[in-house]
């Protein structure tokens, strides 16, 4: 064989090897990041459900944690507990008793729910609007009774069909629900000795930086018809068929909107950066040795860390 | 005269290489595509187990019928694995019925993606062709049922196997 026809065998070699790397994680990315979205839709739908099932509130109150989930050191990467107290009164005092968050939110939608008020009442002595009681046909009087009533059963909001979702404890509970997903239950998938992040299909998912950025209440008044029509485009449900009047306070229906971010980065999963750096790095040049860690990269949308957040929303609503 | 005889002998060499090539080719294409049709089917039955904490008697049957019309001559035996959680599961490791919130759970989904040969004879047996008009056979042939009872013996070793480790994500308030 000549010479000639073996660098021929060897370039064509080469870019065979190069063409099928580049066509493997087109088609990895592809697939993973989709299925990697709706895993992350999916854990912070069922963050909002296990926080509606308030756990907190058992009788044996010592199995509301659950497993931490450890790393590749060993160390504990996510903790699995959720709640802020060592029992049910102080995790719920945490929770909405002196939460600023709670008191805000509750300060808003008082106006919209006479049990809220009462609520509101209970755990903060906010004074109760007699035209919001008057509207379900009892005095204040009354009203502050039902509140004290209220905070002595722990009664929550979500208890009394309105969405409240307190952001730390979804926050910590989508991060531990994600986490273990993702990392297939091995403890090497999730690297706390080089970064901290969680190796899932090519792609590094930093869980530090796991966080619902924002929850989103929204009051949409069905007898209104722009608010109907708005609720039926993001629910689906023929509000004017659940039977509701016009002086009953269950018309006012709060969806609340929750966004996440998840930083990623993509790694691959074929030894393609080796190959490139093979292929291109020389002596005096560091642009493949940075490839992927450095600000040069563009076009894939990198942040300054060069990690690509990962954006997305969800609902979560009651209709009494 | 010489250079004919050698073009021949090239080409007698070049032909059964270029059909090994090609068959390679189509399995390795026919492989991947089986491969990410079962992934998906795999992903599917995990967010199931995600959302139940273990694959319900429904969706077990939903799955196994879309799994029985995903059976071809190169893909067939598409089963969940023995270690995945269902509502009657049987084999080694496995926990049957729901378990509690946080719960380690595995779902997962085998098949076997049989390799196309070139020149693969079909199996011959007595009912389809049978040797006729001979009394004194020294090869006993089997009958289609035989046989096929003879492949249903024969283990299968899956080819393709994607397991997850999942934790369930429902919490069951009268379950500790």
């Amino acid at each position: 064989m000549s010479p000639t026809k073996v660098l021929k065998v060897l370039i064509m070699t080469v870019v065979i090897m190069g063409v099928s790397f580049v066509f493997i994680e087109m088609m990895n990315v592809e697939n993973t990041s989709a299925r990697f979205r709706n895993t992350c839709v999916t854990a912070l739908n069922m963050s909002c459900n296990y926080f509606g099932q308030e756990t907190y509130k058992r009788s044996d109150f010592g199995t509301v944690d659950v497993e931490d989930i450890k790393g590749n050191t060993g160390e504990v990467a996510v903790s699995g507990r959720f709640y802020n107290g060592s029992n049910a009164d102080a995790v719920y005092n945490d929770l909405y008793g002196s939460s600023y968050e709670f008191k805000s939110w509750a300060n808003r939608f008082r106006s919209y729910y006479s049990n809220i008020a009462m609520l509101s009442w209970g755990l903060n002595r906010t004074e109760i609007n007699s035209d919001i009681v008057g509207r379900v046909g009892i005095d204040v009087a009354t009203a502050k009774s039902n509140g004290e009533h209220y905070v002595n059963a722990k009664m929550t909001p979500l208890n009394l069909g309105v969405p409240y979702l307190d952001k730390n404890s979804i926050e910590k509970i989508f991060k531990w629900q994600l986490v273990k997903i993702l990392s297939n239950g091995k403890e090497e998938n999730v690297v706390l000795d080089d970064g901290r992040y969680v190796k899932y299909n090519g792609f590094n998912v930093y869980f530090d930086t796991i966080a619902v950025r924002d929850i989103t209440y929204n009051v949409y008044d069905i007898k209104d018809t722009t608010q109907r029509r708005e609720f039926e485009k993001l629910t689906s449900i023929d509000a004017t068929k659940l039977g509701i009047g016009d002086n009953d306070e269950r018309r006012y229906i709060t969806i609340a909107s929750l966004s996440y971010s998840v930083d990623v980065t993509y790694t691959g999963v074929t030894p393609l950066r080796e190959f490139m750096k093979f292929i291109w790095d020389t002596p005096n040049s560091t642009d493949v040795e940075n490839m992927g860690e450095s600000q040069t990269m563009t076009g894939g949308g990198l942040t300054g860390d060069n990690s690509l957040p990962t954006l997305g929303n969800v609902l979560y609503y009651i209709v009494r | 005269m010489e250079d004919t005889v050698k073009f021949i002998f090239k080409t007698l060499i070049k032909v059964p290489i270029i059909i090994t090539v090609t068959y390679f080719l189509i399995n390795v294409f026919g492989f991947a595509a089986s491969y990410f049709k079962i992934q998906g089917l795999a992903y599917s039955a995990m967010q199931v187990g995600l959302v139940n904490n273990y694959i319900p008697t429904n969706e077990y049957d939903s799955l196994h019928s879309y799994m029985n019309s995903m059976e071809s001559y190169i893909l067939s035996d598409i089963d969940f694995t023995d270690n995945t959680q269902t509502a009657t599961g049987t084999g080694s490791g496995n926990r049957e019925g729901k378990v509690q919130y946080g719960n380690e759970i595995t779902v997962g989904i085998k098949a076997n993606y049989k390799w196309i040969m070139p020149l693969t004879v079909p199996e011959q047996t007595a009912d389809g062709n049978g040797v006729a008009g001979t009394t004194d056979r020294t090869v006993v042939w089997k009958s289609d049922s035989e046989l096929q009872a003879a492949l249903d013996d024969a283990e299968h070793d899956n080819n393709i196997e994607i397991s997850y480790t999942i934790p369930g994500l429902q919490y069951y308030p009268d379950l500790n």
